[in-house]
């Protein structure tokens, strides 16, 4: 399955959820917020959003600056 | 004790205080506590998901101040009002829900105007959070907003 994840096009396993994906990628969860195609996906509801094809993710956190 | 109450959090002290430029977490945390501030700004950035094993920025923030997420690098009420959604998300329990609306100078086309900058905040605002309003003097030449990279 293609998508993209932080602007970079990648390859992933079919199936997988917001959560299988964060732990597909070494992230914690609690660290990140996850916007799935311009919505934010509120980390509750990780295990429930199923990824498709050409779905477009990004994976943010804090960080010092401001 | 004179206290500053902002969004329900009440502070002894005035001075908000940043999370750039510091040259190693450690000294971040000496700065922040020996600071006295209550509030400390943060960045919301893209992950990294190439580096590994980098410390979290909150583990070396004290828990006991308020994060105060903030929009620089949005040039747009879009992507500030975005930025901002997802610093909601990423405060984690959801009683801190605050950030820094900041927009960046930038050319006269794509920087929105201070009428619709604060309609949209106002927008944001009814929605979920408490917004600081903060004005900035740097100008920037970056010509369009990309969310920059965050290392782990």
């Amino acid at each position: 399955m293609r998508a993209t994840v932080n602007g970079e096009p990648v390859e992933l396993p079919d199936g997988l959820t917001v959560s299988t994906l964060l732990q597909h990628l070494g992230v914690r969860a609690e660290r990140v917020a996850v916007e799935r195609n311009g919505e934010v996906v509120k980390q509750a509801r990780h295990g429930e959003h199923r990824l498709a094809s050409g779905d477009v993710l990004e994976i943010v956190t804090f960080v010092g600056g401001g | 004790m004179d206290e500053l109450v902002l969004g329900g959090h009440r502070f002894t002290s005035r001075l908000v205080v940043g999370t750039g430029k510091y040259k190693d977490f450690p000294t971040m945390n000496a700065a922040l506590q020996a600071s006295g501030a209550g509030m400390v700004t943060v960045a919301v950035r893209r992950l990294d998901l190439k580096a590994r094993g980098e410390a979290s920025l909150l583990h070396w923030i004290p828990k006991d101040m308020v994060l105060l997420p903030n929009t620089a690098g949005c040039f747009t009420a879009e992507d500030a009002v975005r930025t901002c959604r997802l610093a909601r998300e990423l405060q984690l329990g959801g009683e801190n829900r605050w950030s820094s609306w900041r927009s960046s100078p930038t050319r006269r086309r794509s920087s929105p105007t201070s009428k619709r900058r604060w309609r949209r905040q106002g927008s944001w605002s009814r929605r979920a959070s408490a917004c600081c309003p903060t004005p900035t003097t740097t100008r920037s030449r970056r010509r369009s907003w990309r969310m920059p990279v965050a290392r782990r």
